[in-house]
């Protein structure tokens, strides 16, 4: 935000200003990744399956997103009677805004974050608790059984997740001391180098998290809410058209951004592994080495994302969905207690090894 | 305060996006009046029934046990950004507090109670 306080504008005017362009710069790039990562998971798991995967729209099916979302958009609109209309119209803006709210807080680089918060890593998982109400009228107000059957489910989900994700960030901001996402990063650069990382520390916080990210997504093996083979299409069977591309929109945006936020608080964000910068080798003046060195970050954050991103399309290429009773004691049997474990290790490490 | 009047701005933005999104979608979709196209699906046979049943939630023990480890865990949060200074003797203190509630849920999980019947 301070960043950019040259003062041409008074604040009524440079506020709103500041935060629409930061929300147009995010939105472009939420569209773009999302549209992105519909076509490599859809190509990855072609290629797990040994097909070939979309390769008729564009270059290699480099199209085939855009084509589906413009299908999308002609779509008629179906609200079941005896659907309850007002809701069943809301529940894919609630699923969707928080989502979208959310891309604002992530430090993308030394630079750039649309909001730098106090309480930014609070405030990402809070939002990103919104959309299971969404899911829930989603569920109810369609007057389907496998819509409640899939939405009731959601919520039995949540109670898994919520913990163990609280937790594990529990142990990070033990580590870094702060709960904004700039410190958070800031603490990871302590050894100049990956070394730094609080996936160090913090092993066992980071696999509890990742699992408990993917349920969070709604993936398999934790699909439930949507299990396609159980029933239909669960809580989003009633939806079509723009609606439905809401919810698969806020599907995709969601997976990303919480890879990214688990790049962030784990994986040292947008530092570079090495410490240095290619930039900094370069004879170049601070002018041109600065915005060189912002890329190179955003490059970095990128790259860590993907790779999780990637990960959590290969655990659904390789694992079956679970059963729902079965995972709710997954989580509450094995990952709690672990994320409880994973608390007393940070706090021991860090008491007793200090500086780290 | 300025983070929080940010945070309002970008949800309401992000409404007015996905508004526009639908709005979008109103103008240029067709539409038509199907009587069978608009009844519930249910694999293409008439449904039966109505799915605004009363339900039994199965897993209430769980919705209980998560509300107290929620609250533990929004109690522990400001413990742990202040932990550095507080050194050994808070460490303890939480850990007590931490390994009653962990009890608890083992308590639970012998009982039996963390069970889908």
């Amino acid at each position: 935000m301070n960043y950019f306080n040259i003062s041409y504008f008074p604040d009524y005017v440079y506020i709103p200003l500041y935060y629409l362009i930061g929300f147009i710069v995010v939105a472009v790039l939420m569209l773009f990744v999302v549209l992105f990562l519909v076509l490599l998971e859809r190509k990855l798991l072609g290629f797990f399956t040994v097909r070939v995967g979309p390769n008729r729209v564009g270059f290699h099916g480099a199209l085939q997103t855009v084509a589906d979302a413009i299908k999308l958009l002609f779509k008629e609109d179906i609200i079941p009677l005896k659907a309850d209309k007002l809701l069943f119209t809301l529940s894919p803006i609630l699923v969707f805004a928080p989502i979208m709210t959310v891309w604002a807080y992530i430090p993308f680089n030394g630079f750039f974050a649309v909001q730098n918060s106090v309480v930014g890593s609070l405030i990402f998982l809070s939002l990103l608790s919104f959309p299971i109400l969404g899911i829930l009228f989603a569920g109810i107000s369609s007057a389907n059984k496998y819509s409640l059957l899939g939405s009731l489910r959601a919520c039995a989900q949540t109670l898994c997740y919520e913990l163990p994700i609280f937790i594990s960030l529990l142990s990070v901001v033990i580590l870094s001391g702060s709960l904004d996402l700039n410190d958070i990063v800031s603490a990871q650069s302590i050894n100049n180098n990956c070394f730094g990382w609080f996936i160090i520390p913090s092993l066992l916080g980071f696999i509890t998290f990742y699992i408990s990210s993917v349920a969070m997504m709604n993936r398999v093996p934790f699909d439930f809410p949507e299990a396609e083979s159980e029933f239909v299409g669960g809580y989003h069977t009633e939806y079509s058209g723009m609606k439905f591309a809401m919810f698969f929109l806020a599907e995709y945006a969601s997976m990303f951004i919480l890879c990214a936020f688990m790049a962030t608080i784990f994986l040292g964000g947008f530092l570079s592994p090495f410490g240095k910068y290619i930039s900094d080798f370069l004879p170049l003046s601070d002018l041109i080495k600065t915005p060189l060195i912002f890329i190179e970050q955003f490059f970095w954050l990128i790259l860590k994302t993907m790779v999780l991103v990637v990960a959590v399309i290969w655990t659904r290429a390789t694992l079956p969905r679970l059963r729902i009773d079965r995972s709710l004691e997954f989580f509450w049997k094995l990952i709690l207690p672990l994320s409880i474990l994973n608390i007393f290790i940070v706090c021991l490490i860090k008491l007793f090894m200090g500086a780290r | 305060m300025q983070e929080f009047l940010g945070l309002t701005i970008i949800f309401v933005l992000s409404v007015l996006f996905a508004l526009c999104m639908l709005v979008c979608a109103f103008i240029v979709r067709p539409k038509d009046n199907n009587r069978i196209k608009k009844s519930v699906y249910e694999c293409g046979m008439f449904p039966f029934g109505t799915a605004k049943i009363r339900f039994h939630i199965q897993y209430f023990i769980f919705a209980i046990l998560f509300l107290i480890f929620d609250v533990e865990t929004l109690l522990l949060f400001p413990f742990a950004v202040v932990f550095d200074e507080l050194g050994l003797f808070a460490f303890l203190e939480a850990a007590i507090f931490i390994v009653i509630l962990t009890f608890g849920l083992f308590y639970a999980i012998r009982k039996g109670l963390l069970r889908w019947n």
